[in-house]
């Protein structure tokens, strides 16, 4: 094991976003990469129906000792990254404490029910405010435009990776990325990946 | 080379619990897989299907659960080791020959892997398999973790084979989607070339047979019964006056509770791995100085029960909990900080209140249920048949796949639903009883799955039923696997027959058979209209593949559509009427995103002012 350490142990992160958002593979990258410096990674994981355009979620427990079971207990989640506002408010819901942290996307999926009118979605501004207040830290970074510059907004997950390297509350590097990336995407992919982790982490101030 | 075929003894690897299941049976030499696929088991078939690719390993995507268990029981007893895999509930569809293999036995190893489902992520039901071990006379494995996973597959030819039955593995969603460390150990060739010596009498369940037979599995079961006892896999950990019994994932929701509470060195746990027979021996010793016993199951009360019959056996009285209003449910899966508490009030431990966040403020949060994929077929097919059925009363059964969805506003298409195959057979019995018209709604790998002997029937007994099958190509939901109708050479794959659903239809005597292709509207309306007035049994095949499999082949993409707000009159039938997740209104004027919208054109043949268009570059 390397010199990394963990702020808290467990650290639990929750990857939250709606179903075809690319919120395994996100989970599976930073999975790996901290499994790569000799943590132990537990990720629990819900998918099959969700994957529909429902809200889906990816727990994950980082430990320096042994593994933890596959789900957060509710209200101790350490870190939320949202790849979609609402589904961060959402998680908090059920997960937060005063304590945790959020980092979301700010681009709005519509669920079927505000689409048809029938329940609204509140505006990003009172989203982003209630969020702030209910965390000790929270970013926003609009991760799907810049992804769209990319050619795809699927590269938000990966930006989102890239944006929580760069708060430094977990041991994420660009050189433990970009290894994983090279091991599971292989060569031709890596260098767009990694570009969009770096715009990503561009994004946190 | 896939990943679990590495042959690197020691290398530690991140994977998926299916993943573990897979390498598991891998390194017992397993040569023959089965499956019919069901989430949360359907990456363990996955896993198989690409190594079969590679290897010498037989795997095939059976028509059903039944099929598949006596494809492999077949291979089994012809001494070749094979696996066959489900979810929980294709066990149902399976267990007519389950419980007579029981009696047959095997020759080499056979594990049935059931994937359960606590608190139905994605299934009909929750029940608790391990009663089909107790059901059976089988045994019954469960594993905690996803080394433990993988170590079972291995064993679990093992104990078959020493035993002569197939040997259960039951996982629950929260072991098959987890993901975690594994070590990968030594592989082994599997024996792949079967043979088969005649012995009729031991191996035709005919009465007088099978009255032997069943005295052999009680036998067998007798064995069982050591073995468990012996087990490693039942353990005690811990050594406190204060005793839990748990099994599987709940055993980390203990541990961690226990170490949450600080109480680790009050607490004995005997955790539970290989659940059936429960080892008597093994529960009596632990039972021995206790001053109280929890038993933490998801489910039912499986071993809680076993645990308090075994106590009034030996005479033992103390309190022994497990199911109650104040500890554990039967209904859904553990959340640990239930866990947490359950043990805390049982034990009248201090539980310190947690922080917790203020929601008064919070506005609220609309429900985000999953949908139909921007322009999925069967959107259009539901839309067609409203528009087609207008003047009638019209009721739909309908069955498992991605089409279930359309139960949601504003599509509301789906009326009766209990199992695979129940659209059409249901729909016979409703159409003999009820006045309204009868349109059961069924997919192209659910048709073969269990759709076939319910349309023989409804043929058979002339009833007046019209039966719409929504062949998308793919079994979607469980992530587009094969099925008997599916055109696998588009796929690359080589070396199988493709069956014609309209041809099965129309060879089962179905005089009415239409063929629509849903994206175009009026058409599909027309040709649905005939179908519903026809009086007897009329099917109806709904032809174009699922988007998201059209993607994954490649096929030519279409043009995004957007409005044209020059003019849009605000009619909004097409947000109300097809509820597709690329349209939305902002400023209250409906828009589409162009991102999610893969032009289909139905919404563009539904506005009645042509207002939306093809975006032209």
């Amino acid at each position: 094991m390397g010199t990394a350490t963990l702020t808290k142990d467990p650290y639990n992160l929750i990857i939250t976003g709606v179903g075809g958002q690319g919120n395994v593979l996100a989970s599976r990258v930073l999975g790996n990469l901290l499994s790569d410096k000799g943590f132990s990674i537990t990720i629990g994981e819900t998918f099959g129906a969700s994957q529909r355009g429902g809200s889906v979620m990816s727990h994950m427990r980082i430990s320096a000792g042994e593994s933890w079971s596959p789900q957060i207990p509710k209200g101790q989640a350490d870190m939320v990254v949202a790849l979609e506002p609402i589904e961060a408010l959402r998680v908090l819901h059920t997960y937060g404490h005063p304590g945790v942290k959020v980092i979301s996307n700010t681009r709005s999926i519509y669920p079927v029910g505000v689409i048809s009118g029938d329940s609204k979605y509140p505006s990003m501004d009172e989203l982003q405010k209630t969020i702030e207040g209910l965390t000790e830290q929270a970013w926003f970074i609009n991760a799907t435009d810049a992804a769209m510059e990319l050619g795809n907004p699927i590269f938000g997950n990966i930006m989102m990776v890239g944006a929580l390297a760069k708060t430094g509350v977990l041991p994420i590097d660009r050189d433990g990325f970009e290894k994983v990336m090279l091991r599971t995407m292989g060569e031709k992919k890596t260098p767009v990946n990694l570009k969009a982790f770096d715009m990503g982490a561009e994004m946190i101030n | 080379m896939h990943k679990l075929l590495l042959d690197q003894p020691g290398k530690e690897m991140l994977v998926l619990g299916n993943e573990a299941i897979a390498r598991g049976a891998v390194e017992a030499g397993v040569a023959c897989a089965t499956t019919y696929p069901g989430t949360p088991s359907s990456e363990l078939s996955l896993a198989f299907f690409q190594m079969s690719k590679e290897s010498d390993l037989y795997f095939e995507y059976s028509t059903n659960e039944k099929v598949a268990l006596e494809v492999a029981a077949a291979a089994a007893n012809a001494g070749i080791r094979s696996m066959c895999v489900m979810k929980h509930v294709g066990v149902n569809v399976a267990a007519d020959a389950l419980m007579t293999l029981a009696y047959i036995g095997v020759k080499a190893g056979m594990v049935l892997l059931t994937a359960d489902d606590p608190f139905m992520f994605s299934s009909q039901n929750e029940q608790d398999n391990r009663y089909y071990g107790k059901m059976a006379g089988l045994c019954v494995l469960e594993p905690s973790s996803l080394p433990e996973a993988k170590a079972m597959a291995t064993y679990a030819f093992e104990l078959s084979e020493k035993l002569g039955e197939p040997v259960i593995l039951r996982t629950t969603t929260r072991i098959n989607h987890s993901t975690g460390a594994i070590t990968l150990g030594e592989l082994v060739k599997p024996n792949i070339k079967g043979s088969f010596t005649k012995d009729p009498f031991n191996l035709v369940a005919i009465p007088a047979v099978s009255r032997r037979l069943h005295t052999r599995l009680l036998q067998r079961l007798t064995e069982a019964e050591k073995i468990t006892d012996q087990s490693d896999y039942n353990y005690v950990q811990g050594g406190g006056a204060w005793g839990i019994v748990c099994n599987g994932v709940s055993y980390n929701y203990v541990c961690d509770a226990l170490n949450d509470l600080g109480v680790t060195d009050k607490v004995s746990i005997l955790r539970i791995g290989f659940s059936n027979p429960m080892p008597v021996a093994k529960v009596t010793e632990f039972l021995k100085g206790k001053e109280k016993i929890l038993v933490a199951e998801e489910g039912e009360p499986f071993m809680e029960e076993a645990v308090r019959s075994m106590a009034q056996e030996v005479g033992c009285t103390i309190p022994i909990k497990g199911k109650g209003p104040e500890l554990f449910s039967r209904e859904g899966e553990f959340d640990p900080a239930g866990v947490r508490k359950a043990i805390a009030g049982f034990f009248g431990v201090d539980l310190a209140p947690a922080a917790v966040l203020d929601l008064s403020d919070v506005p609220e949060i609309p429900a985000r249920p999953p949908n139909l994929c921007a322009g999925c077929t069967h959107r259009a097919v539901f839309y067609e048949v409203k528009k087609a059925a207008e003047n009638m009363e019209i009721m739909h059964p309908t069955d498992i796949g991605c089409y279930t969805l359309g139960v949601l506003p504003p599509l509301s298409s789906a009326d009766f639903l209990i199992c695979m195959g129940s659209s059409i057979s249901t729909g016979c019995g409703f159409s003999k009883f009820i006045d309204q018209k009868v349109v059961t709604y069924i997919g192209d790998s659910t048709f073969f799955h269990s759709g076939v002997p319910g349309l023989i029937n409804a043929v058979h007994n002339n009833h007046n039923v019209t039966m719409v099958i929504l062949d998308n190509g793919t079994t979607a939901m469980t992530g587009h696997q094969p099925n008997p109708g599916v055109d696998r050479d588009a796929m690359g794959q080589e070396g199988y027959n493709r069956i014609s659903i309209e041809n099965v239809v129309k060879g089962l005597g179905v005089e009415s058979v239409t063929v629509i292709k849903p994206y175009k509207v009026q058409k599909s309306v027309d040709a649905i209209k005939e179908a519903l007035a026809y009086q007897g049994v009329s099917v109806i095949i709904a032809q174009e593949l699922c988007p998201l499999y059209a993607k994954a082949l490649k096929r030519p993409v279409k043009k995004p559509f957007r409005i044209d707000m020059e003019k849009c009159k605000d009619h909004r039938l097409c947000v109300d009427a097809l509820g597709c997740p690329a349209m939305y209104v902002e400023n209250n004027k409906v828009a589409i995103n162009a991102e999610q919208c893969i032009g289909c054109a139905v919404c563009a043949q539904v506005c009645p002012e042509h207002a939306i268009v093809p975006i032209r570059d």
